[in-house]
């Protein structure tokens, strides 16, 4: 689809992950419960987030920017469902003219290509301190298709990612003028979607490499 | 946040049913966890224990006869509580109760028991909302009771409930208010005025109370006063409220308090007026200050902490918990209302050391301080309502706040660019006042109004995001960006890396970085400083890993131990270390290769150190490395290699990683890991691959065995038949080791297969045979080698 692939530390300075992002002194998600600092600066990147504001401070010429960044994240958690280690693709495309229609054109394309050719999604309004307008995109259920079942808990619905237009605070601060340029940006997390995919129960297995486990992923 | 739709119902008509509501509220952005009846409990109906006696086979339960209407039931009822002429709860045969329990007619111990008579645990009431007796016993209903009536209803609790998952940024939803807002604007309705009406007389309360406001952490401070306060239980309907909403009634007077902040989202403080010395100061807390709150807990203040107090003494922690002994009890008379706002950091930090509550919650996610002054003149409202206080005169105030709409102009234009939407300007205009919003409009530019309770709305593109979550995201179709492509520019090598080690055979790991820190020296004789968490999860991760070799010798031991002998893994991925006040981490490979490995169809190998190696060799030559790296024994080796099969390996005459063997004192299997720094290694450049003549002559192969003491190196070995061999010998590879019987004790036996050839011409066994000669001449007196005969 046109994407340059970026990477990006991830031992991350708290303004790259953070401030850039419009997530200032004060906001919850920057607390050490949630985070492993190293120093008050250093700390191991919580999002590949923090790629968005490096690619564009870096793109001195303000070229349109389509960037597609994997790569590991780190958070203070762990249980079934999260990892304290964890693998996320952050999406970005920035120029004039960018709209929300072309965010969820652009996602629908990748559920069909990454998720199944019938799935659907769904767009539902939320809050990220980077994106505004945000939105989290639900996938109709890997199982059931959106009939409901145990998996999607009846609703037929599960989600999938964070998105939304880029706000124009870090436009701003990643040196975009936001009267000239828009973008929009989308974060999933990548081992949720192949436990969905692959129907994996605990996220732990992925991490415990088990031979027997690695060698049915040959494909 | 849990919406009781009964609650909501007073600010907002909601004529649809909860699934539907708890659906559409999703669809503007307010997730649910869950939605449905707040007693899930069918065929439940008020009864009247007519007798009660002791079952004869029996030391606890009672044979009952209990009216319920339209009949009279036998039901047996082991509760110790159960009495004759008592009002109780009957589930019928076939009510269905939460938890999946159904009740059908039975025998219980030869007694005809056909239904059930409930406790509250029973219908699903959680045993915080119980009183004592209700907790050990049936639940007893006032004998005013009807007869046969739902049992459900006749308790209040026929109400429904929405539990949501709210976005930290819409604090405004913390309330019945706001909810009743968004509720109409999904639905167009409009939301009902709020009752502050109440009478105040007596002296103005300015006359005797007095306000010291002496941090900026403090932005509005109201205080009124509530004199002769009746305390007794609450009405059912402001319990129930509290109980749907999840907060435990206690009296009427601080269910007032609670109730006021569940409807206007505005914490209230009530203090007991006749315990303060007639003020009030707000200050930073001092150091090491001591403060008993009101769960008896002595707490030790710190300067980051904002207190309340009276002059004398810290008598509440802001926005978090109230002194002990200033609270309202069962004799308080005279009650001063507090409504303020306070910074919600600082509380936030405050309350993660104390306790989370539902006050402190709504501090962090900041409020309107229009709400502030009216959740005062609420709370006497409902003071003078149901507890029959006389409210003084007057309030006192202090007020750093602005409480005026919040003026935003946008475009048409840009909210139709923005969501690459076809929305029309009266859809925009009639989108905003259903929010509550007043506009103006000039052409394609509307002017909005924003109240101070959306906190969240500052910019015109929270005004764009209101009318896309309104007008409903997915009524916009998708399209694709149109934006010139530019050339990628990720190093297409590890794409390549990646896929040639899957395609040798061996399967990708991926590993957590974090170590003990005691393991991040293992495997390599590096300098450097270890990268340490300030705050670990716990000490087995406490240090981000410098070597992946450590990780993938885990993996391979949480295999081994599981029985999988045959394991080769290779993981691409950083080490991270530090220099003086630099932070640094390289990008690096990893390989582990032990017991079988697959080395084509029908073919299996025990793995070696020359297996590991054509695979690194194979892997680098991939990659254009070919002729310019060796392999050499290390000058300075870990203690975790064994030292006769470890190799560093050289690129260009630099060292970018490591092959060898796990030292058998940490390992007996044999394990054989290999680690490149690609940082390193793909800086180096390579040559341009370039066609080189075919000899047109056929090349010829000789094998020779050389016999030599087992600690030579076969790499030095290799070395030196290149150096006698010269131009015409251009292939060395070698094809098998061996020790053992019919080979002295303390020497091996290496074999190398060489090819000679030339371009100019074809070779024969003439020109050969000298420069074998000269090969085992030369490893003779460099080595001490016999031809293995």
């Amino acid at each position: 689809m046109g994407y340059t692939v970026e990477s990006g530390p991830e031992l991350e300075t708290d303004r790259f992950c953070f401030e850039l992002l419009n997530l200032p002194q004060g906001h919850p998600a920057r607390d050490m419960q949630d985070s492993f600092y190293i120093t008050d600066e250093y700390l191991l990147r919580t999002q590949t987030s923090a790629v968005q504001a490096r690619t564009m401070l870096a793109n001195e010429e303000k070229t349109p920017i389509r960037m597609i960044c994997p790569g590991k994240t780190y958070r203070r958690e762990d249980d079934a469902t999260h990892s304290h280690q964890f693998t996320q693709a952050e999406g970005l495309v920035i120029d004039k003219n960018i709209s929300l229609a072309d965010l969820k054109g652009t996602l629908e394309i990748f559920a069909k290509k990454i998720i199944g050719e019938n799935s659907k999604l769904r767009f539902r309004p939320s809050y990220f301190p980077f994106t505004e307008p945000s939105y989290e995109v639900d996938v109709s259920c890997f199982k059931c298709g959106g009939k409901g079942c145990n998996l999607c808990k009846q609703t037929g619905w599960i989600e999938v990612l964070g998105s939304g237009m880029v706000h124009p605070n870090v436009l701003r601060m990643c040196g975009y003028d936001p009267d000239k340029y828009t973008g929009f940006a989308f974060g999933l997390g990548l081992e949720r979607i192949a436990m969905f995919k692959y129907g994996i129960p605990d996220m732990r297995y992925l991490y415990a490499n088990d031979v027997r486990f690695l060698s049915q992923f040959d494909r | 946040m849990k919406l009781s739709k009964n609650f909501v119902k007073d600010y907002v008509d909601v004529d649809v049913d909860i699934k539907t509501l708890a659906e559409d509220m999703t669809n503007v952005g307010n997730e649910y966890d869950e939605a449905g009846k707040l007693v899930d409990a069918t065929k439940l109906v008020v009864g009247e224990v007519l007798t009660c006696d002791m079952h004869p086979d029996s030391d606890h339960l009672h044979v009952c006869k209990v009216d319920v209407g339209k009949e009279v039931l036998n039901i047996v009822c082991g509760a110790p509580n159960v009495a004759k002429g008592q009002k109780v709860i009957v589930a019928l045969d076939g009510a269905e109760l939460p938890g999946g329990v159904k009740i059908k007619k039975g025998q219980i111990r030869g007694q005809e028991s056909n239904g059930m008579i409930c406790s509250l645990s029973e219908i699903g009431i959680e045993s915080k909302f119980q009183s004592e007796e209700d907790k050990t016993g049936i639940h007893v209903l006032p004998s005013d009771a009807k007869l046969g009536e739902d049992a459900v209803k006749a308790m209040g609790l026929d109400d429904e409930i929405i539990d949501f998952d709210l976005t930290a940024n819409r604090g405004d939803l913390l309330s019945i208010l706001g909810m009743a807002y968004e509720i109409g604007a999904i639905y167009d309705k409009k939301v009902k005025d709020i009752d502050l009406s109440h009478k105040e007389n007596g002296e103005d309360i300015n006359k005797t109370f007095s306000l010291d406001i002496n941090t900026d952490n403090c932005k509005l401070f109201l205080a009124k006063r509530a004199l002769n306060v009746e305390i007794k239980e609450s009405p059912d309907f402001i319990k129930n409220r509290l109980l749907a909403s999840g907060i435990r009634p206690i009296n009427n007077v601080v269910d007032i308090s609670n109730y006021v902040m569940l409807e206007t989202g505005q914490p209230l403080h009530f203090y007991d007026a006749d315990r303060l010395k007639g003020k009030i100061e707000v200050r930073m807390a001092k150091e090491n200050e001591k403060l008993t709150t009101l769960d008896g807990i002595e707490r030790n203040l710190s300067k980051d902490d904002i207190v309340i107090s009276d002059g004398t003494r810290p008598i509440g922690l802001a926005g978090v918990m109230g002194g002990l002994d200033t609270e309202i009890e069962a004799t308080t008379k005279n009650v001063i209302i507090e409504a303020a706002i306070f910074d919600g950091v600082k509380v936030r930090l405050t309350s993660k050391k104390i306790v989370r509550s539902e006050a402190s919650n709504r501090f962090e996610k900041g409020l309107d301080p229009n709400r502030t002054y009216m959740a005062a003149e609420r709370a006497c409202t409902l003071l003078e309502k149901y507890a029959n206080a006389e409210i003084s005169k007057g309030t006192v105030i202090y007020d750093k706040t602005e409480k005026e709409d919040k003026e935003i102009d946008v475009t048409l234009e840009n909210i139709n660019s923005l969501l690459g939407s076809n929305i029309k300007l009266e859809e925009a205009v009639d989108i905003f006042e259903r929010l509550g919003f007043k506009t103006k409009s000039r052409g394609n530019l509307i002017k909005v109004k924003v109240p101070r309770r959306r906190l969240d709305i500052d910019i015109k593109e929270d005004l764009i995001e209101e009318v896309g979550r309104i007008y409903g995201v997915n009524n916009i179709e998708g399209k694709l960006p149109v934006v010139p492509t530019v050339p990628g520019n990720y190093d297409r090598n590890i794409r390549n890396i990646r896929n040639k080690m899957i395609a040798l055979g061996l399967n990708e790991t991926l590993s957590y970085i974090l170590l003990n820190d005691k393991e991040v020296n293992n495997f390599t004789t590096d300098k450097f400083e270890p990268v340490k968490l300030l705050d670990p999860m716990s000490e087995d991760r406490n240090t981000a890993r410098y070597t992946m070799i450590t990780s993938l010798f885990k993996i391979y031991e949480y295999n081994a131990d599981r029985g999988n002998k045959d394991v080769s893994i290779f993981e691409i991925g950083k080490g991270f270390y530090k220099h003086g006040e630099e932070y640094g981490e390289d990008l690096k490979l990893c390989v582990l290769m032990s017991g079988e490995f697959y080395t084509g169809i029908n073919s299996k190998k025990e793995v070696d150190f020359y297996i590991i190696k054509g695979i690194i060799e194979e892997l680098l030559d991939s990659l254009g490395y070919e002729n310019r790296y060796s392999f050499v024994v290390p000058k300075e080796m870990s203690k975790d290699f064994h030292p006769g099969q470890t190799a560093d390996i050289i690129v260009n005459g630099k060292k970018v990683g490591i092959i060898g063997l796990v030292h058998p004192e940490i390992s007996e299997n044999k394990v054989f890991v290999s680690e490149i720094n690609l940082s390193n290694l793909l800086e180096i450049k390579t040559g341009k691959m370039k066609y080189k003549e075919i000899s047109k002559f056929p090349s010829i192969k000789k094998d020779i065995a050389l016999v030599v003491d087992k600690n030579i190196e076969s790499l030095e070995i290799a070395k030196v038949i290149k150096k006698a061999g010269g131009s015409n010998l251009s292939n060395i590879e070698i094809f098998d080791v061996y020790e053992g019987k019919g080979i002295e004790k303390g020497k091996r036996s290496i074999a190398f297969s060489l090819t000679f050839s030339n371009s100019d011409k074809t070779l024969t066994d003439e020109e050969i045979n000298p420069i074998l000669e000269k090969i085992v001449d030369m490893t003779e007196k460099e080595f001490k080698a016999e031809l293995r005969k």
